[in-house]
């Protein structure tokens, strides 16, 4: 089997469809497959990373804490734009994990790396 | 080539399934290998036996089950998207004490394990979603 | 077979109304890669917005099933290619990747 890299793009706002957790499910099954996993966060998908989520009194299933746990799996390579940043008045270190923040044409340039892209 | 698609819908709404399967048919007949099919999210809702389908419209996983006799095709359902939805086998339905098994025969349930190994076993991945 | 000249095949089935995904699709084209409008998607292959899709310079598809079933045969821009399933699949095949924008 050739070795494929997979990119998963994240698009939606937490607590919103369950296309947040279906991706991150994703991610954590092919990387146990040994499938090298990178992850892009656009737009909305940015605000799920925001640190200091209390969300127990919703009683919705918040996926903050498997974010956290992705380096466990080697999934490091998170992406997202700076653009998105500045339009939610944001900075890396607001979020709760390490991610790369990249312009538009260095994000096209990225996508061209990948073998497969799921966005759900 | 080796296709694999990967469908994310809901079957009342949109036409993404339809279009997948039109897909499908097209690639069989060029000759493509169709290594599996795998449905996932919201898509699995409609793989139940227990659903009644208006006489006046199409039954999508009817024709799915067609496609997969003449073809041989692999359909693969998520097991955590249909459990969670009221979709199961008879394997799930013993095991969390359910009235009734309703997974259409001649689908699986199966984990994203299988989408793994459809990502690794294919050239190309399709999505058709909604 | 496999030696695919092609980049990233992009794959639109909702209608310009979704301003987001459009943008974020624009976002990653580079060139080599085209677009195929099918579903809902293929009302962007008339009026404005066509020209707009066609501004970015790539190649642009549109599924003529689809075309066909929303009554709009008549208004399709001609520099859009009208497809059918067959050549959906062999562009899928030609492009080393698609990426599904819904």
């Amino acid at each position: 089997m050739a070795d494929k890299k997979l990119l998963l793009i994240f698009r939606n706002p937490p607590f919103s469809d369950s296309s947040n957790k279906d991706t991150l499910d994703i991610a954590l099954a092919c990387s146990a497959f040994d499938i090298p996993v990178s992850l892009l966060f656009l737009h909305d998908a940015v605000l799920q990373l925001i640190k200091g989520q209390q969300s127990q009194a919703l009683q919705q299933k918040n996926l903050i804490n498997t974010f956290k746990a992705l380096a466990m799996y080697d999934i490091d390579q998170l992406f997202l734009l700076e653009s998105d940043l500045r339009r939610f008045a944001l900075s890396t270190a607001d979020l709760t994990v390490n991610c790369q923040a990249i312009s538009e044409s260095e994000m096209a340039t990225l996508i061209r790396q990948f073998d497969t892209v799921i966005n759900l | 080539m080796i296709i694999s698609l990967l469908i994310y819908a809901s079957q009342n709404s949109g036409q993404a399934e339809q279009t997948a399967l039109r897909f499908t048919r097209s690639a069989l007949a060029q000759g493509h290998k169709i290594h599996r099919v795998f449905f996932y999210g919201e898509t699995v809702s409609g793989i139940s036996s227990l659903k009644v389908i208006p006489r006046d419209e199409i039954d999508i996983t009817g024709q799915w089950l067609d496609l997969a006799e003449s073809d041989d095709l692999d359909l693969v359902v998520c097991i955590a998207a249909a459990v969670r939805r009221g979709v199961l086998d008879q394997q799930e339905c013993d095991r969390h004490n359910r009235v009734a098994a309703n997974l259409v025969a001649g689908f699986n349930l199966s984990g994203l394990g299988q989408l793994a190994d459809a990502i690794l076993s294919s050239d190309r991945l399709l999505t058709f979603g909604n | 077979m496999s030696d695919s000249i092609f980049e990233t095949l992009h794959i639109i089935n909702k209608t310009s109304s979704h301003t987001a995904l459009y943008a974020d699709c624009f976002n990653t084209l580079l060139p080599g890669d085209a677009i195929v409008l099918i579903e809902s998607g293929v009302f962007s292959a008339c009026g404005q917005q066509a020209n707009d899709l066609l501004k970015l310079q790539v190649p642009l598809y549109a599924l003529v099933i689809d075309i066909q079933a929303r009554g709009i045969a008549d208004s399709i821009n001609s520099q859009v290619s009208c497809i059918d399933d067959d050549t959906f699949v062999s562009l899928a095949c030609q492009y080393k990747k698609s990426i599904s924008w819904f």
